[in-house]
């Protein structure tokens, strides 16, 4: 059996988030593109927790950088649960989410994604992601 | 759920003891397409379009033939259309029902770009066994999101806090629910448009027009694809007006007093007339209909030594009274008579958004509330105490002080005056009412104000997504506008790759479509001075006391007769049924009929835009 909790592409929490979310961007003066993901669970009565810490470490999403050096940095992204607040937010921080996250769509976090593209060379970078720490789910 | 290989692997957990246990971590990849914005210039060159098409885990790029066809367009879902040739009767059979992206690539000289630009599913295969093409009809799985909720507040959560949701007017049913219906009930408040994008992410983007992302001018623009539309009639009223009608009771109570004193004691000697017995004065007051005696009656019995001198013919006679008599017989009495009656209000909150359109056809939105009441029970409710003292004197101590309100069904409305019962409703349920009926009022002005529209064809320009505000100015128009739909239509056998991009441009007031609005309930300004016609003893068969022809509407208190006996007797005067007849105040039409108020709402309306500007002929 496989985590419930994950990310979501609507606040409904009825369709995981495509795997790959890829993002155009100019590389002179680019457009910001703003995404916004649900993290959560529909199932019931389920708990999420870090696993390293349960109900005291937060929840925290992560801008994982597989590959750096020429690729985009991780400064590229912005994390915010709120929109308003992605302009505020420190470039390639983590978000912290919750010490416990409850399933259900009342408990489902946003997670807004800001991307502004720093390369000013041309191509498909697929080297950033985002991540959580190790999560333990229980009911 | 089943998870298809489209999306997140996040999900794959590590396991753990107990089944009820798992660990893992969650991820989601992120892709940059980094394009040089010269890939997207329009002017004079060539431009190499390719499209990635993934179906499943297979690609099927290589194999692609004809036209590939994208659309998109507010509230609905994102349809693609493919033609590939299968590799095997297996790859064939998996496209059913598999994920499906579509990335476009085009390389203009040295510089590449790359977007994707649709994921969705595999809707239906039609496979052509000559050509051995299969045509893949995609969509986005936009209906099946609000489908797929369980809940009022599943549903809600797809607009980003953004509609209006009132369960008295979109009421969710638990019973049977049925999210898609819920979701159009809440789409009609939401001043937006929710799609799902490119990456297949769910979006609900309000009708915002702000700082354009770009401004396209006549070299970015095929030539003679500009358009310009404005509303037609039906999309563009005088007026859209919106109107809430909360329909309630408002209990009126009105007290009148009432009183009765009997007449100089020497008629009873000198003309027989009958004594008020309590028995029939009690009967009277309990008889009354619709009204009600509140709290006791106060009596007044003939009081010891029950021989009262009375001057009959200029002699002093006694008239004498037992003390068994005295006690049922009434010398006078005060009493309040107390009603209580709804009367139906309509309370109707209106607003009117000015459209600026030359039609004169009746626009509007019309929504109703109805608070629960049983009136009928209210007003026929009782006071359950005595309407005669139990203790004429000494009563025992601790006794709680009467109200005359005993048994009354709540609410009691102030005495003489009235109050408008909400019931089952709260203030903020009207006001929940009445943001959402404006709501919808504004979703449909601006809906039929952005069909005001560009649109033009420019060379494959997957950027701009619904949602997104782009500026023109060619050939004379100029205009900010937000992107409402697009096709994009790339023929992998020619080469041509065009986008149609529609913009609306209404004649907006702001960069912001929205609304506040304050409303006030009304507090009922009713005052009740009914008073009860006079009550006095009236005298039939009577020489002189008895009119030649009474009337019966001024006939009120104590009827009793002369004694044939008596000198002042006459045959020919009218005889009347002895009784006591209680007279109670008519109630004015004015607080009983049904009653209708016409409320105006204090708002403030903006629709984004700033309208479509044409040069000079």
């Amino acid at each position: 059996m496989a985590l419930t909790f994950g990310f979501y592409s609507d606040p409904g929490l009825t369709t995981p988030a495509p795997a790959l979310l890829a993002v155009p961007q100019s590389k002179s003066s680019p457009v910001p593109a703003d995404l916004c993901l649900w993290f959560g669970s529909p199932a019931v009565g389920r708990l999420c927790q870090s696993q390293a810490s349960p109900g005291v470490q937060q929840i925290a999403v992560s801008v994982a950088n597989a590959t750096p050096g020429s690729n985009s940095p991780a400064t590229d992204v912005r994390l915010s649960k709120t929109l308003s607040g992605l302009g505020s937010a420190t470039p390639g921080a983590s978000l912290n989410l919750a010490a416990s996250v409850q399933s259900g769509v009342a408990h489902a976090i946003p997670v807004y994604v800001r991307i502004t593209n720093s390369l000013t060379t041309t191509g498909r970078r697929s080297n950033l992601s985002l991540a959580t720490q190790t999560l333990v789910e229980s009911s | 759920m089943a998870f298809s290989s489209a999306f997140s692997n996040a999900f794959a957990g590590s396991g753990g003891a107990g089944g009820t246990t798992e660990t893992g971590a969650v991820s989601v990849g992120l892709a940059v397409d980094v394009f040089d914005p010269a890939v997207f210039d329009a002017s004079g060159g060539w431009v190499v379009s390719l499209s990635t098409v993934m179906v499943g885990a297979v690609d099927v790029s290589a194999r692609l033939h004809g036209q590939i066809d994208i659309r998109a367009e507010e509230d609905i879902a994102r349809i693609a259309t493919v033609h590939v040739t299968p590799a095997t009767v297996s790859e064939l059979d998996g496209y059913d029902s598999a994920a499906i992206t579509i990335d476009l690539t085009l390389t203009r000289g040295t510089q590449t770009g790359t977007v994707r630009r649709f994921t969705g599913v595999v809707e239906q295969v039609e496979f052509d066994p000559v050509s051995r093409i299969a045509t893949l009809s995609c969509r986005d799985g936009y209906q099946e999101r609000p489908r797929a909720c369980g809940s009022a507040e599943e549903v809600a959560a797809l607009f980003g806090g953004l509609a209006w949701p009132n369960d008295k007017l979109v009421p969710w049913n638990s019973d049977s629910p049925d999210p898609a219906s819920y979701f159009a009930g809440l789409q009609d408040t939401f001043s937006g448009a929710t799609f799902i994008d490119s990456l297949g992410l769910w979006r609900a983007v309000p009708w915002n027009i702000g700082t354009p992302m770009a401004t396209l001018s006549a070299g970015d623009i095929f030539d003679g694809s500009l358009s310009v539309v404005r509303p037609s009639r039906a999309d563009l009223p005088s007026a859209i007006r919106a109107t809430l009608t909360h329909r309630l009771p408002r209990l009126h109570e009105a007290e009148v007093a009432l009183s009765w004193t009997r007449p100089d004691r020497s008629l009873y000697v000198t003309k027989g007339i009958g004594v008020l017995d309590q028995a029939t004065l009690m009967s009277a007051l309990q008889g009354l209909s619709d009204w009600h005696i509140k709290s006791e009656v106060s009596l007044t019995h003939p009081e010891a030594p029950y021989s009262y001198p009375v001057i009959v013919g200029g002699q002093t006679v006694f008239y004498q009274i037992s003390q068994q008599a005295a006690a049922v017989i009434i010398d006078a009495f005060t009493a309040t008579a107390m009603r209580r009656w709804y009367q139906e209000v309509a309370n109707r909150y209106i607003i009117d958004i000015p459209m600026g359109g030359r039609s004169t056809r009746d626009d509007s939105v019309s929504l109703a509330i109805a608070s629960t009441f049983d009136s009928s029970g209210w007003e026929s409710s009782r006071p359950t105490e005595q309407t005669i003292p139990i203790f004429s004197a000494n009563a025992p101590a601790g006794l709680p002080l009467k109200t005359g309100y005993e048994g009354l069904q709540a609410p009691l409305p102030p005495v003489n005056s009235a109050v408008d019962h909400l019931a089952d409703l709260t203030a903020l349920d009207v006001h929940g009412a009445v943001n959402h009926t404006i709501a919808r009022a504004l979703r449909r002005a601006a809906a039929g104000k952005r069909k005001q529209r560009i649109t033009f064809q420019r060379p494959l320009d997957p950027r701009w997504e619904i949602g997104a505000v782009l500026a023109v100015n060619a050939y004379g128009v100029s205009a900010t506008g937000q992107v409402v739909g697009f096709s994009d239509t790339l023929d992998i056998d020619s080469g041509e790759c065009v986008s149609e991009i529609t913009l609306a441009c209404p004649d907006g007031s702001g960069t912001t479509t929205g609304f506040t609005a304050t409303v006030t309930l009304p507090s009922p300004s009713v005052t009740h001075a009914l008073t009860a016609p006079a009550m006095t003893t009236h005298i039939g068969s009577d020489a002189t006391d008895t009119p030649a022809t009474p009337d019966p509407e001024t006939m009120f208190g104590w009827l009793t007769n002369t004694l044939p006996t008596s000198t002042h007797y006459s045959a020919s005067k009218a005889v009347y049924e002895t009784q006591f007849r209680v007279a109670t105040p008519i109630i004015p039409a004015a607080v009983r009929d049904p009653l209708t108020n016409d409320l105006s709402v204090t708002a403030t309306i903006t629709i984004a835009g700033s309208g479509i500007t044409l040069g000079a002929f």
